[in-house]
């Protein structure tokens, strides 16, 4: 269930990120519009869901989600995790942080749409 | 509409060595450990132990869980003072009716030595069930 819902002429985004975390070390991944939008719709943030791994969105700089052991959802699931969905403008910040004792390969993987009449 | 990706990684903060090298700073398992040592025993061990000339003899073993003083008493009635230490020397001279306290994790690492046999030690602890 999405809500809102995207018309048919939004534009998908789906652009995943992998990130390499041995112990104690914090990634953070940067998500930005190529060109100035007003709003992008995202309804799923995906993650490698592992033991021992903290995590965090923060979505134009707000904390949104987190800090938390799971993953909005995980990255086999892609489960529609926000309702309503998030909405940003300049940048959607992920931050994995690996506080265990085995080095994690982390893939990031934010779903969601352009509202169409957005590119600016 | 494309994303672009920026990534970072950086070092969660740690502590240091005294080489200067990164550690991870105390884990879930080492508070826990550091917890139960601050934490009451719910048991109390000891023994007594006389002695049988005027060598240097080692305490029985018993285990001593990590946080707890192990209780050395010499007996009001011993003849005369009794001293402790390890297998190589006991430079700690106690009288009668006086006592030492001592951080060990086995009473066996404590040697007593009786400036006159018979006399005796008591020993006594707080542990586990």
């Amino acid at each position: 269930m999405l809500y809102p819902e995207p018309t048919p002429e939004a534009t998908p985004i789906n652009k995943p990120a992998t990130v390499t975390l041995q112990p104690d070390e914090r990634g953070t991944i940067t998500f930005s519009p190529k060109k100035r939008v007003s709003e992008l719709v995202l309804p799923i943030i995906a993650m490698s869901k592992h033991p021992q791994c903290i995590y965090e969105v923060r979505t134009d700089g707000d904390a949104v989600y987190g800090p938390a052991s799971i993953p909005p959802t995980d990255i086999d699931d892609l489960q529609v995790c926000f309702l309503p969905a998030l909405r940003f403008s300049e940048t959607l910040t992920v931050e994995v942080s690996n506080v265990g004792s085995a080095a994690r390969q982390i893939n990031v993987q934010p779903v969601g749409w352009e509202p169409a009449g957005e590119d600016q | 509409m494309a994303l672009e990706t920026e990534t970072e990684v950086e070092q969660i903060t740690t502590v240091l060595d005294e080489q200067g090298n990164p550690e991870s700073p105390a884990n879930e398992k080492q508070q826990q450990r550091v917890a139960e040592a601050a934490e009451n025993k719910p048991a109390i061990g000891g023994f007594v132990h006389t002695t049988s000339s005027t060598d240097a003899e080692q305490l029985p073993a018993h285990d001593v869980p990590h946080g707890v003083d192990v209780v050395v008493q010499t007996r009001a009635a011993n003849a005369d003072n009794i001293y402790i230490g390890n297998s190589e020397v006991q430079p700690l001279e106690v009288g009668p009716n006086s006592g030492a306290t001592f951080r060990v994790t086995d009473t066996s690492a404590l040697y007593v030595r009786a400036a006159s046999a018979g006399d005796v030690v008591g020993v006594i602890f707080e542990e586990d069930a």
